[in-house]
């Protein structure tokens, strides 16, 4: 059951969400300011969505989210088109975010509790929660750069193609570090499968 | 297309999973994939795996953030970004100052040691010094006679567009800042005296969002 986040989201394929992108960004390249209040309020919840599942300080995320949209500002009259709008937007966020998202995760890092080897006991209930403790952990306690392929790819629902466009690196990169956040989350699978497994 | 599939490589398969399990594996691969998933049980069973952790993924939540504050930070940034440097009517230095492009071109005429600029705002969780950090004015050049000098600090809720329409009511300028400590040099015009300066200060103590406004005492030209 994909996450109903992703698709309220409009997935990143439709065509008619990006021609009107387009279109707004145009505007943008000409100095319209309704034109970027307009993307302003749509990527500043798209953005916050994607950083806020990277980081917990909303400080930061303001911060990124603001400069992003100002480079959007200052660059819409180079944007070529030979990028979605959203992959070029979040690029540049995820660019832009790296070293406060990196000195974010090596301080989240310090806090990481271990987790458990086996399973445990206890009642149904109190079991959700610490269960969902437990992958939150695990995502804060992986690399940005896994954190960030496995956010692009299972919460805003993007291609390998698109990932590579936005951390601006091969796709066989994008897949490693896919493959390293899926193993390493492994790990936590069995505690969040018990007691029953949610369809 | 037939294919061999058991020498097809199960790893290259398994790390394709989660785009398959998406929706946005190219349609070549996902062609190749289903193939491979037909014949062997191990990618199978790791296709299960992995549409497990996915639901599991999705569920957490992520934070909604009210845009309005953010939006009128952002606009007053490109206000600023716009501020065209006024053509001086005064005698004195212009009371506007560039913003960004000063920061870009980081130049500091001012004899003031170890203040750092861009480097604090990674660091300040005040979001007006994001910001500010740029703001040490450039004089176009030539040297410029400033009047009497205060340092100051004011609340970080204090917005830029506050904090300048509070200086020009004295007519006073930024000449540097913020340091790391979010202190301002700011300067009087050159001709103003004593008893007007102090009047000055007053001016800037009485707002509830300075926290310090001081003179600095000695006439001197370094900070």
């Amino acid at each position: 059951m994909p996450p109903a986040s992703f698709l309220s989201d409009a997935a990143p394929a439709t065509r008619p969400s990006e021609a009107r992108e387009r279109a707004l960004l145009a505007r943008i390249a000409a100095h319209d300011r309704e034109a970027m209040r307009e993307l302003y309020l749509t990527y500043h919840r798209r953005l916050g969505r994607f950083l806020t599942r990277l980081t917990s300080r909303h400080d930061l995320v303001e911060e990124i989210i603001n400069d992003t949209l100002v480079v959007v500002w200052q660059k819409a009259p180079e944007f070529r088109g030979d990028s979605r709008v959203s992959t070029w937007i979040i690029g540049i966020a995820y660019r832009r975010g790296l070293k406060c998202l990196r000195a974010e995760q090596r301080a989240s890092e310090n806090m990481q509790m271990p987790l458990p080897e086996d399973g445990w006991a206890g009642d149904e209930s109190a079991d959700n929660n610490v269960a969902r403790d437990w992958l939150e952990r695990a995502l804060n306690a992986l690399p940005v750069d896994q954190r960030t392929a496995l956010e692009l790819t299972y919460y805003l629902g993007y291609s390998c193609e698109e990932v590579a466009s936005i951390m601006d690196c091969p796709v066989n990169t994008v897949k490693t570090r896919m493959f390293h956040a899926r193993q390493k989350l492994r790990v936590v699978l069995p505690l969040l499968a018990a007691p029953q497994m949610e369809p | 297309m037939q294919h061999m599939t058991e020498s097809v490589s199960c790893d290259a398969m398994q790390k394709a999973l989660p785009w398959f399990i998406t929706g946005r594996l190219a349609e070549g691969e996902a062609v190749e994939l289903r193939a491979h998933l037909g014949v062997c049980e191990t990618c199978r069973q790791e296709l299960a795996a992995e549409e497990q952790l996915r639901s599991l993924i999705g569920v957490e939540n992520s934070v909604e953030l009210a845009p309005q504050a953010s939006m009128r930070k952002f606009f007053e940034r490109l206000d600023n970004l716009e501020a065209i440097p006024a053509s001086a009517p005064t005698q004195t230095a212009p009371s506007r100052f560039r913003r960004w492009q000063v920061a870009a071109a980081v130049v500091v005429t001012v004899q003031a040691a170890g203040l750092t600029f861009l480097g604090v705002r990674l660091n300040a969780t005040d979001p007006r010094t994001v910001t500010a950090a740029a703001y040490v004015t450039r004089s176009a050049g030539a040297e410029h006679t400033f009047g009497p000098r205060l340092r100051m600090v004011v609340d970080p809720s204090l917005s830029m567009a506050e904090f300048e329409k509070m200086l020009q009511s004295i007519d006073a300028q930024i000449i540097s800042g913020p340091s790391e400590a979010r202190v301002y040099t700011v300067a009087l015009p050159a001709a103003v005296g004593s008893k007007d300066e102090a009047a000055r200060l007053a001016v800037l103590r009485q707002n509830p969002a300075v926290r310090f406004a001081e003179p600095i005492s000695a006439p001197d030209t370094r900070q």
